[in-house]
């Protein structure tokens, strides 16, 4: 393995590439605001003309207003949607908050080596399409009779989200110190009252953040959402319905929202679970 | 403080045979001690030996394979943790880090449904004794490793244990402040009168500060004793080694007198030992003398004192620890020896390559069992 022909990539040429890029900083300065404008041009686009006064989806700006988040705020099937979404962010995360903890906590009391195993298959749903997931919802729902609501699309939900959490909530309770417990029941505690007392609230924060985490996966989904949700449409299954019918201008008033949604959503999650950490 | 009178006729904990095996690995082996009410015994042993294990049987953490747990008498074999009248200092505090020091102390209280007024007297007034006064509003996990190893303390004394456990609550600490919160204890475990069982691996801690000491090794409880009496008459040669350095001497015997044997060649080399069970002529014997107990004498003010064993050498090496000094000494029918003394004039004299005579009381040796298989 010692012997690499000159044309093969070897991770040492990308290497020197890099620490040829580091000491050209201007070069290196470059790379990184292509990467960036191109990783947030999409959604800057989309913010700035969610204020634009005119419809023409084209510069220059006519003007700033916000005819468009009136539109939508004042139109009920947007409102609707909006609900309907954040009901299912609701109870994604309540579900998976929940089944995400007792859980975690069972894994611990299995022996070690299991215990990889165990969270390696629940991590797995990660690495398959949400499309599968969706569309084997859907004949399941239909096999076993469940309507298409946005309850269907709710379980949906917190079934992808589900491995996140866990492995969230899983990483911080691989910190615990479980003597701690030891300590609470040395002192009198029964099970109960020490969980209550010193489990839940030392890993509250991490349950927290996951929960966050799940909120947004929902928000986000459109996948699940457009198999399982027949006509109880969420936000993302509304924009389609619009896109389909050519681009409007309120998309980006909607979509602004929802962009705000879920970033402040991950952004919380990510403080949460990082001061879980201590 | 606590009402030791009502409980005087039964020893505070009593373990009965115990036996406690991890699979294959016999972690306690049938372990039989009675802690009297007061007392402070410590249980000493090299890492594994089981002393944790022992702590936690009598905390009710783990549960024995076969015997008993005694508490003031009561069979508390299977009686949960949270129901046992003891409480545990743990190694590495388990302060709950959620908490404010003053809620650490007040947890224990809080579910014995003390009213508050009285809580915060108590908690207050504990946190005085062990030196942390003030310190209440502070976080938990915002404390130093010794105020962390306080707060413990009072968390765990609080509750007014019959027994205190402690599982090496000091050896996280940095040796300046280990040692002052030795005595600190001893201190506190006087004025509170509480029994305290002290796990420990220090046997300097251990001697220093118990009223008795266990020695255990590989699950086995050796010897318990008064600290004296283990350093000075150790029940057998993994004590006497474990406690203290110890010069082991293999002799063989040329002289009987009586209940003594005697090695003696010339006016330079005299060894005396006691022989309680009689002994011949030829018989290979080990002696045991700790490194304080021998003297050293340059050769050439040697008076030759006949009461006193003796052997020449030569100093291979001198070794200065502050208020002690050691010597490496090469003895030519002996081998290596080592010799400490406090650090004085008479110490400063005493150079490598001298010529000396090592000398002991016969008294201050004691002989090792066992055949002189592995000669260091
Ligand atoms: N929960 C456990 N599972 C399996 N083996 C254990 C367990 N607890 C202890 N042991 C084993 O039992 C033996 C005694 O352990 P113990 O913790 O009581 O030793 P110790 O004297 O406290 O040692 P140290 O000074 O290192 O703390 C060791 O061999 C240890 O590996
Ligand atoms: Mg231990």
């Amino acid at each position: 393995m010692t012997a690499t022909t000159a044309s093969a990539p070897s991770p040492g040429g990308w290497r020197r590439g890099l620490a040829k890029l580091r000491r050209r900083p201007v070069a290196s300065a470059g790379f990184v605001g292509v990467v960036i404008v191109y990783l947030f041009a999409p959604l800057i686009v989309m913010v700035a003309f969610s204020f634009n006064s005119s419809p023409r989806l084209s510069f220059p700006f006519a003007g700033l207003s916000l005819r468009w988040y009136e539109e939508i705020f004042t139109d009920t099937l947007v409102l609707r949607a909006f609900r309907r979404s954040l009901q299912a962010a609701v109870v994604t995360a309540g579900i998976t908050g929940v089944l995400g903890l007792l859980g975690a906590l069972g894994i611990l009391k299995i022996a070690k080596r299991a215990r990889g195993f165990i969270l390696a298959i629940s991590a797995a749903p990660l690495a398959v399409p949400g499309l599968l997931f969706a569309i084997g919802l859907a004949i399941m729902y239909r096999q076993i009779g469940i309507e298409r609501s946005i309850w269907a699309a709710n379980l949906g939900h917190a079934l992808i989200a589900l491995p996140f959490v866990f492995l969230v909530v899983g990483a911080s309770l691989e910190r615990f110190r479980f003597t701690l417990i030891e300590a609470a029941q040395d002192l009198g505690a029964s099970r109960w009252h020490a969980f209550r007392t010193v489990t839940l609230p030392l890993v509250l924060p991490a349950v927290l953040g996951a929960m966050l985490l799940a909120a947004a996966i929902s928000i986000d989904d459109f996948v699940i959402a457009f198999f399982t949700a027949g006509q109880d449409k969420t936000l993302p299954l509304i924009m389609y319905g619009r896109v389909l019918k050519g681009i409007d201008p309120t998309l980006n008033a909607i979509g602004t929202v929802m962009l705000v949604l879920t970033t402040s959503l991950a952004f919380m999650a990510a403080r949460r679970t990082t001061i879980g950490e201590r | 403080m606590s009402d030791v009178s009502r409980y005087t006729e039964h020893p505070a904990i009593r373990l009965d045979g115990v036996t406690k095996r991890f699979g294959a690995v016999l972690a306690v082996d049938d372990v039989t001690l009675k802690i009297e009410e007061g007392e402070f015994f410590s249980l000493l042993g090299p890492s594994g030996c089981g002393k944790t294990t022992t702590l936690r049987m009598l905390a009710g953490f783990e549960t024995p394979d076969e015997g008993s747990v005694y508490l003031r008498g009561e069979d508390v074999t299977l009686v949960q943790p949270n129901k046992r009248a003891t409480n545990m200092v743990f190694q590495n505090y388990e302060l709950f880090p959620h908490m404010t020091v003053f809620n650490n102390v007040a947890y224990g209280l809080k579910l014995k449904k003390v009213p508050k007024r009285e809580i915060t007297e108590r908690v207050n007034d504990m946190l005085e004794v062990v030196g942390v006064g003030g310190l209440g509003k502070r976080a938990a996990d915002q404390l130093s490793g010794g105020q962390q190893q306080r707060v413990a303390l009072a968390r765990a004394l609080i509750n007014r244990p019959a027994v205190l456990l402690l599982d090496e609550p000091l050896s996280a600490l940095d040796v300046k402040l280990r040692k002052r919160m030795q005595l600190e204890l001893k201190s506190i475990q006087e004025t509170l009168g509480t029994t305290f069982v002290y796990v420990t691996h220090d046997q300097e801690e251990a001697l220093l500060m118990s009223d008795r000491v266990g020695i255990m090794n590989e699950g086995v409880l050796l010897q318990v004793a008064a600290p004296r009496t283990i350093y000075e008459q150790p029940a057998d040669d993994f004590v006497a080694d474990f406690v203290g350095t110890l010069n082991e001497l293999t002799i063989r015997i040329e002289k009987v007198e009586g209940e003594r044997g005697l090695v003696a060649s010339g006016d330079q080399e005299r060894i005396w030992m006691d022989l309680p069970g009689g002994g011949t002529v030829g018989d290979i014997v080990r002696l045991a003398v700790r490194p304080e107990a021998l003297q050293l004498t340059p050769r050439r003010e040697w008076d030759g004192s006949p009461d006193l064993s003796h052997t020449s050498g030569t100093v291979s090496d001198v070794i200065y620890l502050g208020p002690f000094t050691q010597f490496l000494v090469n003895s030519e029918r002996l081998g290596r020896m080592l010799s400490q003394r406090v650090s004085d004039a008479e110490a400063a004299a005493i150079r490598p390559g001298m010529q000396v005579i090592v000398s002991w009381h016969p008294d201050t040796a004691f002989m090792l069992a066992g055949p002189a298989a592995d000669t260091r």
